[in-house]
């Protein structure tokens, strides 16, 4: 992706507001002052330990994860241009995230690949083009 | 907490299939209704309510299909949760017979998808998983290629549901599909989503079942024997929880708590199924769903499938009707056409695909996904002769 297509992705409205900001970009979620589990998208109660009276606040998501498991998607409804690969990624804050993904100059993905998270453009359903996110492969450093 | 069964007075359904617009969702529903009523015995004004489950079939579905029977006026529930409608329209029939509400009801299972539904299903637009772009073969496709990973099992072995299923329904005169497929043609089938094709997923089909089900009094009011009338011991029916940290994605915890819903309250246990009609909306889903029911050990259903135990005669019969891939899955329909299937092998008239010492039966039903859950509703339907 060029930075200019990114800074141009990055002046559109995130589709789900609160969750998702632009500048820094990244995922938004939700952090347990009770147990201390991270959940994506934001919940104003936490999934694990469900105590009431915790504090949650709102924290920035790891932009990195790893392919639980993938698959290519080749058959959608229609206006859904195929194909494309969907992805559950393991982030490095302990929580699943589903989204698209795209496999490092057109190479293969594999389970347990390294991700990152990128702006991507989503469409509203109003039809309009807004900011999403998906993931793309990483090269893992050599020792 | 086990309250008293129903009864299957009668059972009817119409060939699934894909008809044109001219084939209805109300006359299909009629059609099936009516043979449902025939088979008990029973008059239209023998039935005191109706409960229709459907998904796309538009508001009051189930009052314009009464209107077509000369139910009108009658208490009708339309039921919606997604492919589990059908039985979960079941389970609330169950409920109000056995509180006394009423004594004879109409259950029916009813869609139309083929002119409303084109190149899959998917989660409801406000849903996360739809932005993102899910289709529900995506998720199992997920599924299957984690589960291949984690278990070594094979694409053969994966594929060995629909060779099964499809098997089954050459002797079920209301499957969409009657006839054999090879391991070869499923491995060559289109790809939708891969490691899935073609034949790895059900259809999108028209079609109709209903049963009409009553309670002791209804049993008497019909004039029929206990002894000829299945039971429906109960029915569970949990949704999905939402999943915390990074566990197997086949973790499956939503059928095992479906499962124990299924066995307390019809103080059945999982050694006493003889059968099982499974919700295979994909092959890799007969599996994993087995197995989160504690029918068959975790990682070995593909071997099973592929040594023919999941097949009739098998060591567990599963899909003897050819299951969702086969018969076709008209949403709505499916949980009623599972539980007619399960009527006809507990009576003994199944014909060629009769389970021998079919005495207790289970039915399984998922329906839809909510973004970050294991699933949306889970159904699980005990039956006994």
């Amino acid at each position: 992706m060029s930075p200019q297509l990114s800074a141009d992705l990055l002046d559109l409205e995130p589709f789900n507001a609160g969750n998702l900001t632009a500048r820094p970009f990244g995922l938004v979620g939700t952090k347990c002052g009770g147990c201390g589990y991270v959940t994506y998208p934001s919940r104003l109660f936490c999934p694990k330990c469900r105590q009431a009276g915790v504090d949650i606040t709102q924290v920035m998501l790891s932009p990195a994860g790893r392919v639980h498991s993938f698959a290519v998607v080749r058959q959608a409804p229609e206006g859904t241009p195929v194909p494309y690969v969907l992805a559950q990624v393991d982030l490095e804050d302990g929580c699943r995230v589903l989204a698209q993904c795209v496999p490092a100059e057109g190479g293969q993905l594999n389970i347990n690949d390294p991700v990152e998270l990128v702006p991507a453009e989503f469409r509203s359903r109003s039809n309009e083009a807004v900011l999403g996110y998906k993931f793309r492969t990483v090269r893992e450093e050599s020792a | 907490m086990t309250i008293n069964p129903a009864h299957v007075a009668g059972a009817g359904m119409i060939r699934f299939g894909k008809f044109p617009a001219s084939t209805t969702l109300e006359g299909m529903a009629a059609a099936a209704s009516r043979q449902a009523l025939s088979d008990a015995g029973a008059e239209v004004r023998d039935i005191e309510a109706i409960y229709t489950g459907h998904v796309f079939g538009g508001p009051v579905a189930g009052q314009r299909i009464a209107v077509h029977l000369g139910l009108d006026g009658r208490p009708v529930t339309n039921v919606e949760n997604y492919c589990a409608s059908g039985a979960t329209a079941i389970r609330e029939a169950w409920i109000a017979l056995a509180a006394g509400l009423h004594d004879i009801v109409l259950v029916i299972g009813v869609e139309k998808m083929t002119d409303r539904v084109f190149g899959g299903v998917k989660p409801d637009p406000g849903d996360l998983d739809a932005a993102v772009g899910l289709v529900m073969a995506a998720g199992h496709a997920m599924s299957a290629r984690r589960y291949m990973a984690d278990h070594g099992a094979t694409r053969e072995q994966i594929a060995a549901v629909a060779v099964k299923n499809h098997a089954h329904s050459v002797h079920n005169p209301y499957a969409q599909y009657q006839h054999a497929i090879t391991l070869e043609d499923v491995l060559s089938a289109r790809p939708i989503a891969d490691p899935l094709g073609l034949l790895d997923c059900s259809p999108i089909s028209d079609g109709a079942a209903a049963m009409v089900l009553c309670n002791a009094n209804g049993l008497r009011k019909l004039g029929l024997a206990a002894s000829s009338a299945p039971r429906i011991l109960g029915c569970g029916l949990v949704s999905g929880s939402l999943q915390v940290g990074t566990d197997d994605l086949n973790a499956e915890d939503v059928s095992r708590r479906a499962a124990e819903a299924a066995w307390e309250m019809s103080g059945i246990g999982p050694e006493d199924i003889d059968f099982v009609e499974m919700h295979d909306c994909f092959t890799i889903a007969e599996i994993v769903r087995l197995e989160g029911l504690g029918l068959i050990p975790v990682g070995q259903g593909g071997q099973w499938t592929q040594d023919g135990w999941t097949g009739i005669g098998g060591r567990l019969p599963v899909n003897p009707s050819g299951g969702l891939l086969s018969r076709g899955h008209p949403v709505g329909a499916t949980g009623v056409a599972q539980a007619c299937e399960l009527t006809w092998q507990l009576r003994g008239t199944a014909g060629g695909r009769q389970i021998e010492s079919a005495r207790i039966g289970l039915a399984y039903c998922k329906g839809g996904t909510v973004s970050g859950t294991d699933g949306g509703s889970v159904t699980t339907l005990v039956m006994s002769q």
